[in-house]
């Protein structure tokens, strides 16, 4: 129930959010380009803080060099050859499942 | 009315509207088939989650419609954060969604406010950016919505589809194959398809070095702390010329990304 209580409040601000710029903006009104730089990184950083946080550290330490991180590396090599968000994900659970296999 | 523009299973939707729904959901399908693979992989990791009844995930699932907010909040949620910090994360994660907007709102300034509040719930990267690619060929702001409602309906559906089949089949999986790698696997899939330009690149840079550096910070708000981090220090030190559109500063289309 817990959990569910802050799905519905997260829904809700990111409701919030969605709508946000559709309510505020429809009319003259322009965003400035100083917030919309701003919002811009707001993603990349976010998910890099995340992904950096699950891939690199487990509980207060890091994580032991295996197959998480060489999994990193596929999806990384699989972007130089295929720029496409499926491609990477097929690419990187591949090789962590083959790391996985190897003892790793 | 002429016969033919009569809906077939209502006769208060028109063909017309009909087959332009339909041509939204035909041009955003082969996105969706890549939100259900990454709804699949979510409904696997809320079974394998402890604080998580499946139930509570796939009512979330329907009720958020942000996958990677929903990711942030499931590992933050796993790893003991205070509600606060964990609500801080989801807005951080979903603030490009007020920019997507603030792009979309000439465009649907001529809907009902009912379309409005719908097509807003239904907004994703990729709907965000199909809908600016095809708003120039839709003048009419009627059949414009309702191609709109197909296409961003579809991948809601394909990939909150994609979570509830993850939950059926995912307590199957055995806990020795570490399901949770597919979290930063899934970010990872996300940034390296989408950071393309140097200041989101610096942000996500300078954001990942901080979490790291900071992982003794209690409560888990290192991530939080690490994204602000990245988004002043690259917007303190990154030159103008370096963002999209520089010199001007305008704005430049919503990307690919996550659901």
């Amino acid at each position: 129930m817990t959990a569910l209580i802050l799905f519905f409040l997260a829904s809700a601000l990111t409701f919030a959010i969605k709508y946000a710029g559709i309510a505020l903006f429809a009319g003259e009104r322009e965003l400035s380009p100083g917030w919309a730089k701003t919002l811009e990184l707001a993603g990349p950083a976010a998910m890099a803080a995340i992904a950096a946080n699950t891939l690199l550290l487990s509980g207060s330490g890091f994580r032991a060099f295996g197959a998480w991180h060489l999994m990193a590396l596929a999806a990384a090599a699989v972007t130089v050859w295929k720029r496409d968000t499926n491609w990477i994900l097929l690419g990187g659970a591949v090789g962590f499942g083959v790391f996985r296999l190897l003892g790793m | 009315m002429p016969v033919t523009d009569l809906d077939a299973f209502s006769l208060r939707v028109p063909r017309h509207l009909r087959r332009e729904f339909a041509n939204g959901a035909k041009e955003m399908l082969p996105l969706s088939v890549g939100g259900a693979v990454f709804g699949l992989a979510m409904g696997a990791l809320i079974t394998a989650s402890t604080t998580i009844q499946p139930w509570a995930g796939a009512i979330g699932t329907w009720t958020l419609n942000a996958g990677a907010a929903q990711l942030a909040l499931m590992d933050l949620l796993e790893r003991g954060a205070p509600w606060l910090i964990i609500l801080g994360t989801v807005a951080v994660v979903q603030a490009r969604f007020a920019l997507y907007s603030a792009s979309l709102a000439p465009i649907y300034k001529d809907f009902p406010r009912r379309w409005r509040v719908v097509l807003a719930y239904l907004l994703t990267d990729q709907a965000a950016a199909l809908e600016k690619h095809f708003t120039p060929l839709l003048p009419d702001p009627v059949r414009r919505r309702w191609f709109f409602l197909g296409g961003a309906g579809l991948f809601t559906g394909m990939a909150a589809g994609g979570v509830m089949l993850g939950i059926v089949i995912g307590p199957v999986i055995p806990s020795s194959w570490q399901i949770g790698f597919i979290v930063p696997l899934m970010f990872l899939a996300i940034i390296l398809r989408t950071v393309s330009d140097k200041p989101s690149l610096m942000a996500a840079v300078i954001a990942a070095g901080v979490a790291v550096v900071a992982r003794d910070l209690p409560y888990g708000s290192n991530v939080i702390v690490a994204t602000l981090a990245g988004i002043c220090v690259t917007r303190l030190i990154a030159p103008a010329s370096w963002y999209r559109g520089a010199p001007t500063g305008e704005r430049d289309e919503p990307r690919e990304g996550a659901p």
